[in-house]
């Protein structure tokens, strides 16, 4: 489903040249659900935004679902991120002034593989999945963390997309809610077979997850200093 | 979902900022927009005005003047003409048409003037076209009355009233003895005319204590024809004479018309004369009561026609009067309107490029908070251009929502000056139509909306979205 190969990321700063990614090979199969952990500043986030296309590797090729990413042009990484590649963060980033059945037809509207009626249709389906279907009309702001957070997993279902990246989806929201949120999240991708990559600090949803991958174990850019210290290679 | 959902979304979401830009685009259409309905009215107006006459003939003095008050009827007559001079004109063979304007009294402050009914129709033409309802006026005292008049119901058929002396109410608080009544009232004419009150010129005279009588100008035409068909006769009898040689027969024909000539003349010394005595029985001061008019409209055969014709009436010691190139006039007037429609164009320029400015500082502003938002969707799938559209329709809306306020707003107050100026200057503006100039002013204010969308744009067009995700 993904594949990294040589995959090299540098950063040129006035401090030098600062290598955060340095993946010799690296391969996730189709519906797994992972868990990727790692200290702060380990390239964990760097390694979600190369494979959804977000960010371009220096070196190497990456592989996703049978696209070489990093050979794509712009506008073909804008089209495979939004059919391919949903997304969730730890700060939701559901666009303000949209409700929630807007920001959930937003990558439907992106990607233009849905007609318009069949959005707000499809829309409503995957707001009923997380429970919201009476929330609907109601803008982020007027939702609680754990609602927004669920409106962010239904929009990142929009496109049936293949690969779910999770960024730390549960930090933001107390341990009940975040709770739910994670178990709706695992449930919705078992069902649908998603490749689930789920970036988390958190021994409870990391132990609940299938695979555990330590950035360090496959990132050989990073080194470590006694109390875990990063340091930049 | 389409992608103006979102740009009403983002719009809706600075509602306060939104709005005021609007706004500011809005008053900035509406100056445009009035300023040009008013200015091209005008001009339009003051050519339909002129009524396709070539020279205006009254009193020496301004030329704007004799215009103003008798075309448009505003201001004060300069003062009267020898009834003389449109006898002499309404013969002349470069005249194709002379109108007699004879003015002076009022009623509720619209004028009353005395001409008759070739200021209305053409000599073909029948005077029911230019009449609603009622008849012409053909009795001294009957009056026909403008479209506004009867409308405004300050006057209606079968009203009876006496004229004031003067232009305006203002003038003069004595009322004439005559009783006028309203026999017909006048198809709307778009004109100052909406707002007057037409009689015959033996009215206006009989009010001042002059009794004569008026012709039309097609009554000294009909004499001339009748001369000219003679003339013909000679002339074909001259080519018989050239091949028959009876000269002495067509020689006594031409004695014989010349002494009817003579004949016509005599009598005329003697119509003087009845005038002259008649003058006398009512007025003792015999040049007040001599027959007079305030103006001569004058349609010329050509360019050339007219030009000696307004050398010969200005030449002319014994009827002093001067005539006027009445689009020469109109240009001057216009030139002078001209300038304060400049002015106010510039300071609508300046206002629209104002309202240009806080559309670009306004989406200029929120492009901070946006970034994120840029940033999201950029995630979601949106490509660049899709972005750039999205900020750009948000200006183009903007704009397009203040022309379509600015532009009916534009010929709302069009609407308002205009009545004011039909009141004031007998200028017909209709601002419900469209005008010339709407479709540019519109477009340039909605590109120039555009320029302002197209900065902001390209500012977020560019956004990482790696940069902004995380904030």
């Amino acid at each position: 489903m993904i594949t990294m190969k040589n995959l090299e990321k540098t950063y040129h700063s006035n401090e030098g040249v600062l290598k955060v990614i340095d993946i010799p090979f690296f391969e996730i199969k189709e519906g797994s659900q992972i868990a990727l952990v790692g200290p702060s500043g380990s390239g964990k986030t760097t390694f979600l935004n190369i494979i959804s296309g977000l960010v371009n590797p220096t070196k190497g090729e990456i592989v996703v679902d049978g696209v070489r990413v990093d050979l794509l042009k712009e506008t073909q990484k804008d089209e495979f991120r939004s059919r391919r590649i949903g997304y969730i963060f730890q700060n939701f980033n559901l666009v303000n002034s949209l409700s929630a059945m807007e920001n959930v037809m937003l990558p439907m509207m992106f990607s233009g593989l849905i007609n318009k009626r069949q959005q707000q249709e499809r829309a409503k389906e995957l707001l009923g999945k997380v429970n919201l279907t009476h929330r609907m009309h109601h803008k982020p702001s007027t939702l609680s963390k754990g609602e927004q957070q669920r409106v962010a997993i239904a929009r990142a279902l929009a496109n049936d997309a293949k690969i779910i990246l999770a960024d730390e989806p549960t930090g933001n929201i107390d341990y009940h809610t975040g709770m739910k949120v994670f178990n709706l999240l695992m449930d919705l991708c078992s069902k649908s077979n998603i490749t689930l990559v789920m970036v988390t600090h958190s021994e409870e949803y990391k132990n609940k997850l299938p695979q555990i991958i330590d950035i360090r174990d496959i990132n050989s850019a990073i080194t470590y200093g006694e109390e875990g210290t990063l340091w930049e290679s | 979902m389409g992608i103006l959902r979102v740009v009403f979304s983002n719009l809706s979401n600075r509602k306060l900022s939104s709005i005021l830009t609007t706004i500011s685009v809005s008053v900035g259409v509406v100056l445009l927009i009035g300023i040009l309905i008013i200015s091209s009215a005008l001009q339009q107006g003051a050519v339909l005005q002129g009524g396709g006459y070539d020279i205006i003939v009254g009193a020496k003095g301004s030329s704007s003047q004799l215009v103003l008050s008798s075309i448009f009827h505003y201001d004060v007559p300069i003062g009267n003409i020898c009834y003389d001079v449109f006898e002499s004109l309404a013969r002349d063979e470069r005249v194709t048409k002379a109108v007699p304007l004879a003015l002076g009294d009022n009623y509720a402050n619209l004028r009353i003037i005395g001409t008759d009914e070739t200021y209305f129709i053409d000599i073909d033409e029948e005077i029911e076209i230019v009449l609603q309802a009622g008849s012409f006026y053909y009795e001294v005292g009957e009056v026909v009355i403008g479209a506004k008049v009867a409308e405004e119901g300050i006057l209606k058929m079968g009203d009876t009233f006496k004229g004031a002396h003067g232009i305006d109410g203002d003038d003069d608080d004595h009322d004439h003895e005559l009783i006028y009544k309203v026999v017909g009232i006048l198809k709307p004419q778009q004109s100052a005319d909406d707002h007057a009150i037409f009689t015959m010129i033996e009215s206006v005279w009989e009010e001042h204590h002059i009794h004569s009588t008026h012709k039309p100008y097609y009554h000294y035409r009909q004499d001339n024809d009748h001369d000219d068909e003679h003339h013909d006769e000679d002339e074909h009898h001259d080519e018989h004479h050239d091949e028959d040689e009876h000269h002495d027969e067509h020689h006594d024909e031409d004695e014989h018309h010349d002494e009817h000539h003579d004949e016509d003349e005599h009598h005329d010394e003697h119509h003087d004369e009845d005038e002259h005595h008649d003058g006398h029985q009512h007025d003792h001061d015999h040049d007040e009561n001599k027959p007079e008019l305030t103006a001569i409209l004058i349609r010329g055969k050509d360019i050339v026609a007219l030009s000696s014709l307004k050398r010969d009436i200005e030449g002319d010691l014994r009827h002093p009067a001067q005539a006027a190139f009445i689009v020469v006039v109109l240009r001057q007037l216009l030139n002078i309107l001209g300038d304060g429609t400049a002015v106010a164009k510039f300071l609508a320029y300046i206002s629209i490029t104002i309202a240009a400015i806080s559309i670009l500082i306004s989406l200029m502003s929120s492009m901070t908070e946006r970034r994120k938002d840029v940033a999201v969707m950029r995630m979601l799938g949106a490509s660049q251009t899709k972005i750039l559209s999205i900020v750009v329709l948000e200006a183009l809306v903007i704009t397009g929502i203040g022309v379509i306020i600015g532009t009916i707003g534009g010929h709302i107050l069009a609407h308002f000056i205009g009545n004011q100026l039909q009141e004031t200057a007998g200028l017909y503006v209709n601002a419900l139509q469209y005008w010339p100039g709407e479709f540019t002013t519109i477009v340039s204010v909605l590109l120039l909306g555009l320029l302002s969308g197209i900065i902001p744009a390209l500012s977020v067009y560019k956004t990482e979205a790696t940069k902004y995700m995380y904030n």
